[in-house]
C-alpha cells in the first residue's frame, strides 16, 4: 500500500478516519478503565 | 473512662468472600493479565501489519476495503460479548438470593461485557459507516443489518444507563432482566441478512463469497487479536468492578460499625443518667 497523497482522496481519508476512530475508542476507553483502577487504589 | 476509636476497621467483620486483602497488590491475575495484554499487542501488530502492509488492494474499492480488517472482526465480538453479559445475568439472577456474595461476582462480570459490547458495537457503526460513504455514497440507510445493530448498540447503552439509576440490588436486577431481553436482538442482528433483503455484504465465512487467501489471512488476524483485546477489557474492567464493590463494602461496614456504637454510646448514657454527661 502507498501512503502518498492518502488524505487527497475520501478513500484514503476515510481509511485513515476509521483506523484513528478504532484506536481513540479502544485506547479510550482503556484509559478510563485504567484511570478508574488507579483512582480506587488510591481510596 | 475506655474510648473506642470508630475509625479504626481493624475489628470489622470480614465476609467469606471479601478477605482482608491488600488491594491492588500484584499477584497471580495480575501476571496474567499483563502477559496477556503483552500478547494482545504483539497480535494486534501482527494484524495491523497484514491489513496495511501485507493483504493486496481490493480491484473494487481499493485501499478503503482495508477497513474491513477491522469492522469485521469489531462486528463479530459485538455478537459474541453479549453472550458473555447474558451468562453473568442469567448467574446473577439466579444467585442473588441464595448465595448474593457470588451474585456481586456475576454481576460484576455481567457490567464489565456489556461495557466491553458498547465499544466494539461504537467501532462497528463508526467503520461501517466510513466504509458506507466511500463505498455506497451514503453513511447510513435504514437497512435491516443496520437497524438492528444499532438497536443492539442502544439496549446495551440503555442496560448501563439503567445500571447507573441506582447502586441498590434492585437496579442490578432490573439491569440483568434488561439484559436477557437484549441478548434475543443478537441472533436478529446475525440472521438479519437472510431474513431481509439487504444492502449488507453477505458473511465472510460462511457467505457465498470467497475471499482470497491473503486477505483472509489478514481477517483472522486482526478477529484473532481484536478477540483478545476484547478478553483483557472484560477482565480489567471485571477486576475494577470488583474493587470498586469491595470499597462499598467495607464503606458500609464501616458505616453501620459506626451507627451500631453510636446506638451503643447513647443506649449507655441513658441508662446511666444525665450526669453521665456530665463525665465528657
Amino acid at each position: 500500500m502507498h501512503f502518498d497523497g492518502i488524505l487527497s482522496t475520501m478513500e484514503g481519508r476515510h481509511l485513515v478516519f476509521a483506523y484513528v476512530a478504532v484506536f481513540l475508542v479502544q485506547g479510550g476507553y482503556a484509559a478510563w478503565v485504567g484511570w478508574n483502577w488507579m483512582k480506587l487504589r488510591r481510596g | 473512662m475506655a474510648q473506642r476509636n470508630i475509625s479504626n476497621s481493624s475489628s470489622l467483620p470480614q465476609p467469606e468472600s471479601f478477605p482482608a486483602r491488600s488491594v491492588g497488590g500484584p499477584g497471580a491475575g495480575a501476571l496474567i493479565g499483563a502477559l496477556w495484554l503483552a500478547l494482545s499487542l504483539i497480535v494486534l501488530a501482527i494484524g495491523f501489519r497484514e491489513a496495511i502492509f501485507v493483504a493486496p488492494t481490493e480491484a473494487t474499492m481499493g485501499n478503503v476495503q482495508r477497513i474491513f480488517y477491522y469492522h469485521v472482526p469489531h462486528a463479530i465480538w459485538a455478537l459474541i460479548f453479549p453472550y458473555l453479559n447474558l451468562a453473568g445475568s442469567v448467574a446473577f439472577l439466579y444467585l442473588r438470593r441464595r448465595n448474593p456474595l457470588a451474585a456481586l461476582s456475576a454481576d460484576a462480570f455481567a457490567v464489565a461485557s456489556a461495557e466491553v459490547t458498547v465499544v466494539y458495537a461504537t467501532v462497528g457503526l463508526i467503520t461501517g459507516m466510513l466504509w458506507g460513504r466511500a463505498a455506497w455514497g451514503i453513511w447510513w440507510t435504514w437497512d435491516a443489518r443496520l437497524t438492528t445493530f444499532l438497536l443492539l448498540w442502544l439496549l446495551y447503552v440503555a442496560y448501563l444507563m439503567t445500571r447507573r439509576l441506582s447502586s441498590t440490588g434492585q437496579t442490578s436486577t432490573l439491569g440483568a432482566v434488561l439484559a436477557v431481553f437484549a441478548a434475543i436482538d443478537v441472533p436478529i442482528v446475525y440472521f438479519s441478512i437472510q431474513w431481509w433483503r439487504t444492502q449488507h455484504p453477505s458473511p465472510v465465512l460462511t457467505g457465498d463469497g470467497e475471499l482470497d487467501p491473503h486477505m483472509k489471512v489478514a481477517f483472522l488476524w486482526n478477529l484473532l487479536a481484536w478477540g483478545m483485546w476484547g478478553i483483557f477489557l472484560v477482565g480489567l474492567r471485571y477486576g475494577m468492578e470488583r474493587r470498586r464493590q469491595r470499597a462499598e463494602q467495607e464503606a458500609t461496614l464501616r458505616s453501620l460499625e459506626a451507627t451500631m456504637l453510636d446506638v451503643d454510646y447513647n443506649g449507655l448514657n441513658q441508662e446511666r443518667g444525665p450526669e453521665a454527661n456530665n463525665a465528657f
